[in-house]
């Protein structure tokens, strides 16, 4: 296992000033990795990435550099580079920061990933309600044009790539990546079946490949440092660091960059430890959609093999940390509120159970609950898991199986009470973060000094063997 | 009239912007409400007739998402997040108080105009709990606070942004931006576009929710999801892509990509599978339309009328 705790790649410009001026970016090796992938052979961008053991940011963890081997070469038609950046699942703030703080670093990520794939364009859907970020990528990409990293003639190598900023319009189902091309067409975005996958026809019918922000942006980091400096974190099958968010009862709830394999205790640490007077109860590793874990599941390494392995999944990165004093109903409850809005309704599973089961939650929260409800939980969730076109039903279901495994009795007790047996009144004081930067929140510091990133790596590039 | 000819020429560049019009159908929907405050029927209308879509496909994706508002409000909207997170900071607190302030209602037009929403997760968690004025990030630390802002924004003078250091604008100048507009690098997208469009295999326009062909019960000639298959209008650089907004220049290329359109639909055909090419409707092998068919597709009256 590589070394482990804070790390500092993604996210070590993040403090400079005005880094989302192109000039400013530049001055600091912005642009480089572009140039190392504009020197290689496209289809030693993608092998490198592979070696990299990249592994999807978007929350399946599926491998960047295999996903880009598919997409179809042959096929005559364009092929297109598509970000996923409607960036939406509760406890998710990992990308806003990259496009608000360092938006060119995406910018230059989306068009390597361009001369990787042969794309003649991209196209960056953007959550709607990101205004900030909207305005920063707005100015970059006209930047970047003016300075020719976009256009007719891309750094002077004769091809062509454009980019295109998309806002989208609030619909977190937008995040599956077939709802997202149907939604970057022009329709409400609901899953489409698969195959034909994106890699042979995404949008518009096209070769297309749908990457994650935070994948996308990582690209420019390997191609520049190579696969080793990547590898020295994380695990064999983890490798590399991972943006984390970290957000809840928490004293300093914010951004974290980490190298994967650091055990969610220490990010919890990292994050100033539990509020006082409280201590860790329950925890999302990934996001709503990632079954919760109790605390006794905290020392578990932050690598997608482990917290399987411990009943979960890694999913976008977003840990949520509750404490003694909060109630798992409600905050389940909330949870499945949130599925029942978001359920694009193309499926009856999920359409009509979501609905169901905030009933459900609902009656028990307020004090009208059976004990036979959580047969009943159980029972719906069973119908639900795996019966939907899209993974959004089985995250509306994980939170509510793996909250019914681990507290049961909170749940008998909360029913036999009418009301939950703990502390309902809001408590304000958790939000104590810092403004320091237009960002909006304090960036982890750098676990090693800035310098050692602004020198030459002294490992060998990627795909120059 | 609502929508004038700037707003048309400005509509026309952005579906210019997308190899397939259609694609611009959601910054379309904000320009539509950057001009009327809201998603209004006019606006719908505005947007089917200028992508070749009926309105009812129109207003069925204008409903899908969260951000297209049904209803005229004014200048300011005031999502208030109640996610877990911001839920145990207060969230839920703070919205209650606001629709009690607004006299149980979500809308309050005297002033400059707000609108008051539930928001799911605003994606930034760390400053729970939060509230956002036109996507404007705000963290209010105490009831007092947070209907202070709202004060202002009735007010029509919200505070700066404490995060993004912005100062909110209106709804309608926000929603502009949102629909890209502004952002300058229209004549590379256009280009680009048009690039695309005029491919020999170039992108595609899917009819209806699936790819296979479906054919109305009771024989109606017409595909589903529109005529597209009779008239290749909507694939790749169709004739209704905006003529009059392209260059001379362009507007003998798209010229040229239209006379190629009718096979487009048969290469189309072929791409989803040989099956289903025998059931493709052409032009020559439709069943003739019956009189209340013909009067129905041009919008003529009928007797019945």
């Amino acid at each position: 296992m590589g070394t482990t705790g804070q790390a500092s790649a993604l996210s070590y410009r993040y403090e400079i000033p005005d880094v989302h001026e192109i000039d400013v970016y530049e001055s600091h090796h912005g642009y480089e990795g572009l140039k190392k992938a504009l020197e290689m052979d496209p289809k030693d961008i993608i092998e490198a990435v592979k070696e990299s053991g990249l592994r999807g940011r978007g929350g399946a963890g599926f491998p960047t550099g295999l996903k880009w081997s598919f997409v179809a070469q042959d096929t005559g038609k364009p092929i297109y580079i598509v970000c996923n950046a409607d960036e939406g699942e509760p406890g998710t703030f990992k990308d806003r920061p990259l496009m608000e703080l360092d938006p060119h670093q995406l910018i230059e990520g989306m068009i390597v990933a361009g001369i990787a794939l042969n794309a003649i364009a991209g196209y960056i859907y953007l959550r709607g309600e990101y205004a900030h970020s909207g305005r920063r990528l707005a100015k970059a990409i006209r930047q970047a044009y003016d300075k020719g990293y976009l256009g007719a003639d891309v750094m002077g190598s004769g091809k062509r790539y454009d980019l295109t900023l998309h806002r989208a319009a609030g619909a977190y189902i937008c995040g599956e990546e077939t709802a997202l091309l149907d939604s970057l067409e022009g329709r409400r975005g609901q899953p489409r079946l698969r195959p034909p996958f994106p890699a042979t026809a995404g949008l518009w019918g096209c070769p297309s490949t749908v990457n994650n922000v935070e994948s996308i942006a990582a690209v420019p980091f390997i191609l520049r440092h190579g696969v080793d400096w990547w590898r020295q974190w994380g695990t064999e099958k983890s490798p590399g660091t991972k943006l984390v968010c970290i957000s809840g009862e928490v004293k300093n709830p914010g951004n974290y960059e980490v190298a994967l394999g650091t055990p969610i205790s220490e990010l919890v640490e990292m994050a100033g430890g539990m509020l006082d007077g409280r201590e860790l109860k329950f925890f999302c590793p990934g996001g709503s959609s990632t079954p919760l874990l109790p605390a006794d599941a905290a020392d578990t390494p932050y690598t997608f093999e482990d917290i399987q392995e411990a009943g979960s999944l890694l999913g976008t990165g977003a840990l949520m940390v509750y404490s003694d004093q909060t109630s798992v109903v409600s905050v389940v409850r909330r949870f499945t509120e949130f599925y029942e809005h978001e359920s694009c309704g193309k499926c009856t599973p999920c359409r009509e159970g979501g609905y169901w089961l905030s009933q459900i939650y609902q009656r028990i929260d307020t004090g009208s609950g059976r004990m036979e409800d959580l047969d009943l939980l159980e029972d719906l969730c069973d119908n639900i898991f795996g019966r939907a076109f899209c993974a959004l039903a089985d995250g509306m279901v994980s939170p509510i199986v793996a909250s019914l495994k681990y507290f049961r009795d909170e749940y008998v007790e909360h029913i036999r009470q009418g009301r939950s047996p703990y502390g309902v009144e809001p408590r304000r004081d958790i939000a104590t973060v810092t403004f320091t930067n237009a960002g909006g929140y304090e960036p982890a510091p750098p676990a090693a000094p800035q310098e050692e990133f602004d020198t030459e790596p002294t490992s060998e590039p990627a795909g120059q063997a | 009239m609502p929508f004038t000819d700037a707003t048309r020429s400005e509509a026309q560049r952005l579906i210019a912007r997308y190899a397939v019009a259609r694609s611009a159908l959601l910054p379309l929907l904000h320009l539509v409400q950057s001009v009327e405050g809201y998603v209004s029927e006019d606006g719908i209308g505005f947007c089917a007739e200028l992508l070749g879509l009926t309105k009812a496909e129109v207003g069925a994706v204008a409903t899908f998402y969260t951000m297209y508002k049904r209803e005229p409000f004014g200048d300011y909207l005031l999502s208030v997040c109640t996610n877990p997170t911001c839920q145990i900071a207060g969230g839920q607190d703070i919205y209650d108080a606001y629709v009690e302030d607004l006299g149980g209602k979500h809308v309050d037009t005297d002033g400059a105009g707000v609108m008051i929403e539930h928001a799911e997760c605003l994606g930034i968690c760390d400053a729970a709990p939060v509230v956002t004025i036109n996507y404007e990030n705000y963290s209010p630390q105490s009831q007092d606070e947070a209907m202070e802002l709202l004060a202002k924004a009735k007010a029509g003078d919200p505070p700066e942004s404490p995060l993004s250091k912005h100062t909110p604008e209106p709804f309608s100048v926000v929603q502009r931006e949102f629909s890209g507009i502004e952002d300058g690098t229209d004549e590379h997208l256009i280009e680009a576009a048009r690039l695309q469009a005029t491919m020999a295999a170039g992108p595609s326009y899917r009819t209806g929710e699936t790819s296979i062909p479906v054919l109305h019960p009771g024989g109606d000639p017409v595909g589903h999801g529109g005529a597209a298959f009779r008239e290749a209008s909507n694939i790749g650089s169709s004739p209704l892509r905006p003529d009059e907004a392209l260059p001379d220049a362009e507007q003998a290329a798209a010229e040229a990509a239209a006379e190629t359109g009718g096979t487009e639909a048969q290469e189309m055909a072929v791409q989803v599978g040989d099956d289903a090419v025998e059931d493709v409707p052409t032009a020559g092998d439709q069943p003739p339309m019956t009189d209340e068919q013909v009067a129905r597709a041009t919008g003529e009256p009928t007797e019945e009328n």
